[in-house]
């Protein structure tokens, strides 16, 4: 694979903002892998090892804690921060138990980066 | 002859007529007369030796001892029996007993039938106790309207004793501005004519003036003439305060609703309105980044409106936020409640919302001890009422209706309260969709009931479902959270 600095799966139903989002992290030199929904993400066998999942709060499917929670099941243990407008308690508390990053919408693009990018670097350091 | 001197025949037999029996203090008889033999059915030698007590199992009005005793201290008793006849008949005499001579403990015993009297005396009895017991007002009234008779809730309703009343104008009752009344009512009391739960004012004797409902019917004589009126009056003063906080209730509640419709619709546009000012953010970041090596004077130019661009994204993502928090922002308060109290009044006010008419028997099992939940009130009320007034309606014409209101402890520091109809329950493929806005199987309404409750329940920290019920009707179940255990237990 070509020199880059991490990978990201993009999980979100509104194309501009996926589109958008891949814009923005491509400029950062980041690989990234679209998913209009869970269902496709988790037909996915394999995970990058240096790599963070960004999903939506909110999928056609299933909601995007529970769609971490499936993955967390089959131990896949992958960063992931999730986009969200206006977070409940409950879905905060929920997120903290699954290690989840809790970007709130609508976010500054330059912090969503920002936390994507430490994410990646924490799992080189690891 | 001394023509005033009776001979002893005469004497006997006149003695004989009389109902007289001659005793031993404990009721042994010695002399039984004819009359007695009338009166009770027994023959003079049937009976003799025999004990009187016994014989005609004789109810004393009080015990026999303290008879006995107010006997030997006065030498006589008077008193009513109640004994039966040879026959098994119920006779009721009046009795006189006389100690005869002290030392040998003889007496008389005479006695009269007043059987038939007391029956009468008893049935008035009755009547009056009956209407002198009733929670309403009964007051007899001639067609003058002068009050004859007042009873005891007379008195308590409108503080007036029946002395003060009785032969004044029933008018003493009536608010200054609609003495008219009498006239129209009395007018088709005397056309034969029953008033029913005509709800009016009526003025008590320390002036409050108190809503009443009166149902007033003719009175007749033997020949069938009418000559006055019984009129009945209920205070429905509790009523109209129940009524009025139910409308309270009703109006508090429908607020709740509409600002939880307006949250909902709040959080809905917001966002929309944010996934696109993020893909905008996105853009914007992105283009930023490719400029960011270029130093010439267009890109420099560029960047700069880049920069001013991203700054009016995050304002219009600002402005979403405070729009949507102003909207979400009603006056939840989460306090400790006991569920159970909640519970019994919002039943009370959906069975009184829902109409005295459709009589449901209602049963409660509620777990006293550990009720204590920590919730909005008037929300959890509104989801209450809701589910409650939603069984009742599913009830509506089924020959069995019991509403049954069930909390318990579930799993995980979890309160379950279960609303358990047996109406015509809900079938698979309504069930499906009960939970969303808008899909109303009812006549009236919108259909955002369950959806709303379910929202306030979820807010809440619990799940609202639906069970269908084993015994027919259905079952809506949710979960509150417990207060911490500590709270729970110092309670």
């Amino acid at each position: 694979m070509q020199d880059h600095r991490g990978f990201i799966y993009l999980v979100e139903h509104d194309f501009a903002v996926r589109d958008s989002l891949r814009f923005a992290l491509e400029t950062e030199g980041l690989l990234v892998q679209e998913f209009p929904d869970a269902a496709s993400l988790l037909a996915q066998s394999r995970f990058e090892p240096h790599s963070c999942l960004v999903l939506a709060g909110e999928l056609n499917d299933v909601n995007g804690i529970a769609l971490v929670r499936m993955l967390r099941k089959r131990g896949v243990s992958i960063p992931a921060i999730l986009l969200a407008t206006f977070p409940g308690r409950n879905l905060i508390a929920e997120s903290r138990k699954l290690n989840v990053y809790i970007a709130e919408c609508p976010f500054v693009a330059d912090d969503l980066i920002d936390a994507i990018l430490a994410t990646l670097d924490s799992t080189r350091s690891n | 002859m001394d023509s005033h001197i009776i001979p002893a025949e005469l004497q006997r037999r006149a003695l004989d007529a009389a109902q007289v029996m001659v005793r031993e203090f404990d009721g042994t008889i010695l002399h039984w007369s004819q009359g007695m033999e009338h009166l009770y059915g027994w023959q003079p030698l049937e009976v003799l030796g025999r004990n009187s007590h016994e014989l005609l199992q004789t109810v004393f009005p009080q015990p026999l001892t303290d008879i006995e005793k107010k006997l030997v201290e006065n030498g006589k008793w008077s008193g009513d029996l109640v004994r039966r006849h040879r026959d098994g008949r119920r006779v009721v005499v009046a009795s006189h007993w006389s100690l005869w001579d002290q030392p040998a403990c003889r007496m008389f015993e005479d006695d009269s039938d007043v059987t038939r009297e007391r029956q009468e005396y008893d049935a008035k009895q009755y009547l009056a106790s009956i209407i002198d017991s009733a929670d309403d007002a009964i007051i007899g009234k001639t067609l003058e309207g002068v009050i004859r008779s007042w009873n005891r809730a007379a008195q308590t309703i409108f503080g007036y004793g029946a002395a003060e009343v009785i032969g004044k104008s029933i008018t003493i009752l009536f608010p200054r501005d609609r003495i008219e009344e009498e006239a129209v009512l009395l007018g088709r009391v005397r056309h034969g004519e029953r008033v029913e739960h005509y709800e009016t004012l009526r003025c008590r004797k320390d002036g409050v003036v108190i809503p009443v409902s009166l149902t007033i019917s003719p009175i007749l004589d033997a020949d069938g003439k009418i000559i006055g009126a019984s009129k009945i009056v209920r205070d429905i003063s509790e009523r109209r305060q129940a009524l009025k906080k139910l409308q309270e209730v009703q109006s508090e509640l429908f607020h709740v609703s509409r600002l939880n419709t307006i949250s909902h619709m709040a959080s809905g546009l917001a966002h929309e309105l944010n996934q696109p000012l993020s893909a905008i953010a996105n853009y914007l970041r992105g283009t930023q980044r490719l400029l960011s090596n270029e130093q010439d004077d267009l890109s420099v130019a560029v960047k700069e409106a880049l920069a001013r661009a991203s700054e009016q994204a995050v304002r219009a993502g600002e402005v979403v936020k405070r729009l949507r928090n102003f909207l979400s922002r009603h006056d939840t308060e989460f306090k400790s409640e006991s569920v159970s109290e909640l519970v019994r009044e919002t039943t009370a006010l959906a069975l009184f919302a829902v109409g005295p008419s459709n009589d449901v028997k209602v049963v409660f099992e509620l777990d006293e001890g550990f009720d204590r939940v920590f919730i909005d009130r008037i929300q959890i009320q509104q989801v209450l009422l809701n589910l409650l007034r939603n069984a009742c309606e599913a009830m509506d014409g089924a020959a069995w209706r019991e509403l049954k209101i069930v909390t318990k402890a579930a799993a995980s520091n979890m309160l379950e309260v279960s609303i358990i109809d047996t109406g015509s329950g809900i079938s698979a493929n309504a069930a499906a969709e009960i939970f969303i806005p808008f899909k109303s199987t009812k006549r009236q309404g919108m259909g955002v009931g369950l959806a709303i409750s379910k929202t306030i329940v979820e807010v809440h920290g619990g799940k609202l479902w639906l069970e269908p019920n084993p015994d027919g009707g259905s079952i809506f179940k949710f979960t509150l959270p417990f207060l911490p255990p500590a709270e729970n237990a110092s309670r």
